[in-house]
């Protein structure tokens, strides 16, 4: 079968129509192109312990040698809450840098057990947090904007 | 060649384990409650409540076969003391011990109250089975507190532990000992919080002449684990002070297996932790180098390899040179770099890395996070810290040198420190660094009484706050450092000044 030069112009026209459609669909704008399409993931906030293990001074032992130290940590940090960018996909976004948060460092210190009515707790004291760091806080930001 | 078929026994074996399996997962009861226990404390049959496989019966024998003829008579004061009574006693006396030290009378007293439970493994049993039904629980005020009559529960299977196993000890009976501790183990799935913790820490610091008990049953542990899929990283952590007391080739031998489980940080950490400090250290190092490069790694396994290599790792320089040179993936690990200083060694370390890269000005990042680590160095070592607080090119390191310094644990708050952050302010030092390093002098001038240089640090901080030209999330630190040192209503004030 043969095609006029008007059927060709009109196919062509349809054609490039389309892929104009497709391209809206699938990027949103023009301005898209370029866009990593990744997000920020939300890291939650972390306190660990760091550093070596504490033996108390303090501890007790049994006539048959039995013995108990309750132990500490040398440092408590705490890491809050942020973004980072690992990678994830999103669809028109990308992950950008907002700044830096404190992260806070505690020193603990062995504590006898406190008794507080019923209660107990532990027999170590994590206290005088400063801030001794950053971390790096990432958001989501769509492309076009 | 064609496929050989597997022998009818074993497949009827493989039926019958599944079988066994699932009537476990699926028909286990709900833990046992006090009300299942007679009187006398005699514990009910759990067999089907809490353990695996059929050695629970075997474990429970054990533990109900009493016999304690050599026990000596009771203490007349405490012997009429109820098993809640009794538990809350231990861990008032333990508590007091803790305080005031083990004076004889003191340790007698604790003995004396440890006695009828020592000698009645039945009745440890029903001080776990009442741990487990949740019995002594109430709403404690916070996640850091337990129960005193649930502490004093813990603490009794502890001297349970160290008495059955202690060849020294009357109680001494490795049969009790161990169905003791695994029967405890295989408890553990059903606990949480503060309880789950507070028993881990038992078993974790049960020891016999300096070895951990734990020692005695990893092929338990990893049955367990095995088991409860959901719960691996709890019987990971149980191989923490596993290599405490290994040579450094029983390391190796034991640990290497585990470099595989890429799916459980918690227990592949602990295995290079162990093989780093094992008898070949490079070789480690050169594999958790590999498994660190590969882009298929998880964040949480590299996150659980640095953790390996600052605590396991010897040698500070080749740590340092781990962390700069992988500076993209090491930089959101703050932990990590905030430690690395106190190993032996560390300080000069950091110090050398950081001047080989201040020498070109090169990765600013990399010297930010070393200078962080430098928080840890001694008074003498604090002036050098100083000099990179005025002298390095990167504003962001010059304010990490001002918050490394004034959170310094051998570093005392002066006027001159207040003076030389606000002239470093002054220089370019950012708003938020400046806003943390001045909350820490705060802080510190308040904890030592000097009221002045407390005042001038707030002063500065409140300057920050009403500033309208700097960043809303700079004003919003300065805000948060304040709040110590403000009435709720001054502090409410000022954010509101902020919003506007």
């Amino acid at each position: 079968m043969k095609l006029s030069l008007v059927s060709w112009i009109a196919l062509v026209g349809t054609l490039a129509s389309a892929l104009h459609a497709h391209a809206d669909v699938g990027t949103g704008t023009a301005e898209l192109r370029g866009c990593p399409h990744k997000q920020a993931t939300l890291v939650d906030s972390e306190w660990t312990e760091q550093g070596a293990t504490q033996v108390c001074a303090k501890g007790i032992k049994l006539a048959d040698g039995s013995t108990w130290s309750p132990t500490c940590p040398e440092n408590e940090v705490i890491v809050p809450a942020h973004g980072e960018c690992q990678g994830e996909s999103h669809q028109g976004t990308l992950c950008v840098p907002t700044g830096v948060l404190n992260v806070q460092v505690g020193e603990c210190t062995c504590d006898p057990i406190v008794h507080v009515g019923q209660w107990v707790a532990a027999g170590c004291t994590c206290t005088n947090f400063t801030s001794a760091g950053t971390i790096e806080n990432f958001t989501t930001k769509p492309c076009d904007v | 060649m064609p496929a050989q078929r597997p022998p009818l026994s074993a497949l009827a074996l493989l039926v019958a384990v599944l079988l066994v399996g699932a009537w476990i997962v699926f028909f286990r009861s709900p833990p046992a409650s006090n009300s299942a226990h007679g009187s006398d404390g005699e514990p009910s049959d759990r067999a089907a409540t809490t353990l695996v496989s059929a050695d629970d019966t075997a474990e429970r024998s054990a533990l109900d076969a009493t016999a304690q003829d050599d026990a000596p008579p009771p203490d007349p004061e405490l012997a009429n003391l109820g098993l809640e009574e009794r538990l809350a006693a231990i861990a008032r006396l333990e508590g007091e011990i803790l305080q005031q030290g083990a004076s004889e009378a003191r340790v007698r007293r604790l003995e004396a109250l440890l006695e009828p439970l020592l000698a009645s493994p039945p009745t440890l049993l029903l001080v776990l089975d009442n741990l487990v039904a949740g019995k002594w629980r109430s709403t404690a005020p916070d996640a850091a507190t337990l129960d005193l009559v649930e502490y004093g529960g813990c603490r009794a299977l502890y001297w349970g532990l160290v008495s059955f196993h202690n060849p020294r000890s009357r109680f001494h009976d490795a049969d009790q000992g161990r169905a003791l501790f695994v029967t405890i183990l295989t408890d553990l799935p059903a606990l949480d919080g503060k309880l789950l913790s507070t028993l881990v820490e038992q078993l974790l610091r049960s020891e016999v002449e300096g070895k951990p008990l734990v020692a005695l049953y990893t092929a338990e542990i990893l049955e367990l684990r095995a088991f409860f899929r959901e719960h691996r990283e709890l019987f990971s952590k149980l191989f923490a002070r596993l290599g405490d007391s290994m040579t450094p080739e029983e390391r190796d031998r034991f640990f290497t297996i585990y470099l595989s489980e890429t799916s459980d940080p918690l227990i592949l950490g602990t295995a290079l932790r162990n093989l780093l400090q094992g008898a070949n250290p490079d070789w480690a190092l050169s594999l958790a180098e590999a498994l660190f490069d590969d882009p298929t790694t998880s964040p949480e396994v590299r996150n659980a390899i640095v953790q390996a290599l600052v605590d396991g790792l010897q040698d500070p320089f080749k740590v340092a040179d781990f962390l700069v040179e992988r500076i993209d993936q090491t930089r959101g690990l703050p932990g990590a770099w905030l430690t690395l200083a106190r190993k032996e060694g560390g300080f000069n370390a950091v110090e050398a890395a950081y001047n080989q890269l201040a020498g070109s000005n090169a990765n600013a990042k990399a010297r930010e996070l070393l200078v962080a680590s430098m928080r840890n160095a001694s008074a003498s070592e604090l002036e050098r810290i100083a000099d990179i607080a005025f002298q390095d090119p990167s504003p962001s390191v010059r304010g990490q040198a001002l918050m490394s310094m004034t959170s310094a644990p051998n570093w005392a708050a002066t006027q001159k420190s207040m003076d030389d952050l606000r002239s470093a302010f002054a220089g370019g030092v950012d708003p938020a660094r400046a806003a943390w390093s001045a909350g820490n002098i705060a802080k510190k001038a308040a904890k030592t009484g000097a009221v002045d240089l407390r005042d001038d640090a707030t002063s500065f901080l409140e300057e920050l706050v009403h500033d309208g030209s700097l960043p809303d999330a700079a004003r919003h630190a300065a805000l948060e450092e304040l709040k110590p040192f403000l009435s709720e209503v001054e502090w409410d004030l000022l954010k509101k000044g902020i919003a506007k």
